[in-house]
């Protein structure tokens, strides 16, 4: 039945093609609505009149003024691949196309065939193999198909600027590019998808081509299994990285558009449900401004701004959530008079199947719109110092020993990591984890034990156990975003951003003095307090570094308070696994109970109220 | 052949068991005043169970050094 549909479909759109022009059906293949113009695009448009092209936030030009063509290897201004690849994903078409729908200019399709000629005359065809190359990354060959080849082939193949000789080495291109994707891909990961996704659309925009049926059918067989390999039961893509989720969610996406365009009903109905999935998920781990976290290689998105340009409606979630496979806990409390909600993102699960950070046991943390704790994004892919920071340990919220990281987690998970779990009752939720520091000589040096506990009035409280018994050097960070000012007194911290205050109080269990240092933006000794919210942007933000030695099991609590009330810890003590923590909020005393998990046992929490 | 190859195996599995004893007594040294009862599973992994495994391994390979030299040398004196 399948197939049949899509052979009417060819028979359709080759009875529409003028023989041997390779041109189809806009409306059956144009699966996408092009922005509309505005000023910005207008600013690109024009930049690329003069060969100037603006990727990842960096400016520059890859045109040699003496031979009048272009340098497709040009790294940029940072001498970055990144810069490279974008170059030959011929994006700018868009805005070029966009600039001549506006002003009906003919110059701005004029360079689009200028670059296009350009680019095929430099790049006749694909290599033998897979290629990381500037213009033959798969990816790269998918990126030109699905954002800027379409429209020279649906949109622009009437133009007069189109000559015929540049239709057919285009039309040849295209064929390649459905050849090289179906039998160079990459192995994996999110690059895949998006190429069995191109890999489709090249099917559709070429049905007359001998491999066009094979492409399909081996784009949607592998676009199947790589869903199954790719996505946890909870929606989340296996790399956990925000962006990366909206990477994959708008791939699907853009193969339910696919799907739609050709009428595949049968499939539509089958993949809509998956897709709905990772929406889901990535709704359930936004914060309560509609952000979302910036855990592993992530750049700061809008995930309530994505979600109405796709038109799903999926209400923020009120409670807290627990994603078992993904190892990630939500939690959130609810508005209330006088104080913001609380949204804190505590990362208990795997690294990640690709862009890992050594993040186990960071946590995020917001009330309302107020970022008190962040991860501070990815930055760059370049290795040193730069990419060494925003990857490692010390741009997130975590513990080093002895200066060094806890052991690795796996890449990926099937349920929860040993030692970690989720514990919700009336009135007080929490979640935990466990990490192991090895020593470079063999053996193990320390275990650390993190809770993170949800209390009422939305407050949180981290409780770090270090177990050890050799003397051992703590180091410790609080990162928060760049408007926000950290500053200490003599027993608390405050955050501020304007009117907005939080009061963080600490405690050791065994009396230990934390020394405390604020940093910002910071590139000596080592690059210390930045953020980066895209990117190749980075910005100073201040960051809470503290220190200590310890020689036996201690352990640490931390009491953020919700922005308008001041509650503070007044006393923990801890033996073997069962703790004691008594804590105020304004005049109340609280006394918190509590048995840490140890082996395949739970977490055990009581909170009693004192007079 | 044999004879010489029993005793290479022997002073391996010497190494490993002093090896063993001297870490073992170096972990007690640096760690007995933080010792605590109540964690004394924690306390056995981190401390204990590293020179323990090195020691056996020594005993282990010096009880079977003969068979195992034996199983080396099969066909070739």
């Amino acid at each position: 039945m399948s197939q049949l549909r899509w052979l009417q479909i060819y028979g359709l759109i080759t009875c529409l093609l003028p023989v041997g022009a390779g041109a189809s059906d806009p409306r059956t293949v144009f699966e996408r609505s092009l922005p509309r113009h505005s000023e910005a695009i207008q600013i690109r448009a024009d930049q690329a009149l003069e060969h100037t092209f603006v990727f990842q936030g960096l400016s520059d030009s890859p045109y040699i003024d003496v031979a009048e063509v272009y340098d497709w290897n040009h790294k940029g201004p940072k001498n970055d691949k990144e810069w490279a690849w974008f170059l030959n994903r011929h994006r700018y078409f868009e805005d070029l196309y966009i600039a001549y729908l506006k002003t009906g200019d003919a110059k701005y399709t004029g360079q689009i065939f200028y670059i296009l000629e350009d680019w095929l005359a430099e790049h006749a065809g694909p290599p033998s193999g897979m290629s990381f190359s500037s213009a033959w990354r798969p990816l790269e060959a998918a990126r030109r198909v699905l954002e800027s080849w379409d429209i020279l082939l649906v949109q622009l193949w009437s133009a007069p600027q189109f000559t015929d000789t540049l239709k057919a080495s285009f039309i040849r291109s295209l064929d390649h590019h459905g050849d090289y994707l179906q039998n160079h891909h990459a192995l994996y990961g999110n690059h895949l998808i998006t190429e069995m996704i191109a890999l489709l659309k090249v099917s559709l925009l070429r049905p007359q081509a001998v491999n066009s049926e094979a492409w399909r059918q081996y784009a949607l067989d592998k676009l199947r299994s790589e869903y199954d390999k790719q996505v946890y039961p909870e929606g989340a893509h296996k790399e956990l990285s925000s962006h990366y989720q909206r990477v994959v969610v708008r791939n699907y996406e853009k193969l339910l558009s696919l799907l739609q365009v050709s009428e595949q009903t049968e499939l539509l109905e089958e993949w809509e449900p998956k897709v709905y999935r990772l929406w889901e998920y990535f709704a359930s781990i936004r914060k309560p401004s509609g952000l979302a976290p910036l855990n592993n290689d992530s750049d700061r998105e809008h995930v309530s701004h994505l979600l109405k340009q796709y038109g799903r409606s999926i209400e923020p979630s009120k409670t807290s959530i627990y994603h078992p496979n993904a190892g990630q806990v939500v939690f959130r409390s609810k508005p209330a008079k006088g104080r913001s909600p609380l949204w804190c993102f505590f990362d208990i699960g795997p690294r990640g199947s690709d862009h890992q950070h050594e993040d186990f046991m960071h946590l995020s943390l917001s009330f309302g719109n107020f970022p008190l704790l962040v991860d501070n994004g990815r930055y760059t892919y370049r290795p040193g110092a730069w990419r060494d920071y925003f990857q490692g340990p010390r741009s997130h919220n975590l513990l080093l020993i002895d200066g060094r990281d806890s052991d690795p987690m796996p890449k990926v998970a099937d349920g929860p990591l040993p030692g970690t779990g989720f514990y919700q009752s009336e009135g007080i939720e929490a979640a935990w984890g466990e990490a192991h520091f090895s020593s470079p000589h063999g053996g193990r040096d320390a275990t650390w034990q993190r809770v993170v506990i949800h209390l009422p009035k939305g407050h949180l409280l981290v409780l770090d156990h270090v177990l050890t018994f050799r003397p051992r050097q703590i180091e410790g960070f609080w990162h928060s975003a760049p408007d926000i000012d950290w500053s200490i007194a003599s027993t608390s911290i405050y955050a501020s951003r304007k009117s907005k205050k939080s009061r963080i109080t600490y405690l050791s269990s065994e009396g230990n003095n934390l020394t405390l240092v604020q940093k910002k933006g910071e590139k000596e000794p080592t690059v210390s307090g930045w953020h980066s919210p895209r990117f190749n942007d980075r910005k100073p933000a201040d960051s809470l570094y503290y220190s200590t030695t310890i020689s036996q099991p201690t352990a640490f609590a931390w009491l953020f308070s919700n922005t308008d009330q001041t509650a503070k810890l007044q006393s923990l003590e801890i033996r073997s696994n069962t703790f004691r923590l008594a804590y105020s909020v304004n005049t109340v005393s609280f006394e918190l109970i509590g048995k840490l998990p140890n082996n395949a046992d739970k977490l055990t929490l009581k909170l009693v109220e004192k007079d | 052949m044999k004879n010489q190859m029993i005793l290479q195996i022997r002073f391996v599995a010497f190494l490993c068991f002093f090896g063993g004893l001297l870490l073992l007594a170096r972990n007690l040294v640096l760690s007995y005043d933080s010792f605590n009862p109540s964690y004394l599973g924690h306390y056995f992994k981190q401390e204990v169970l590293g020179p323990l495994v090195l020691i056996l391994g020594g005993s282990i390979l010096r009880a079977f050094a003969k068979r195992i030299a034996a199983c080396i040398c099969k066909d070739i004196d």
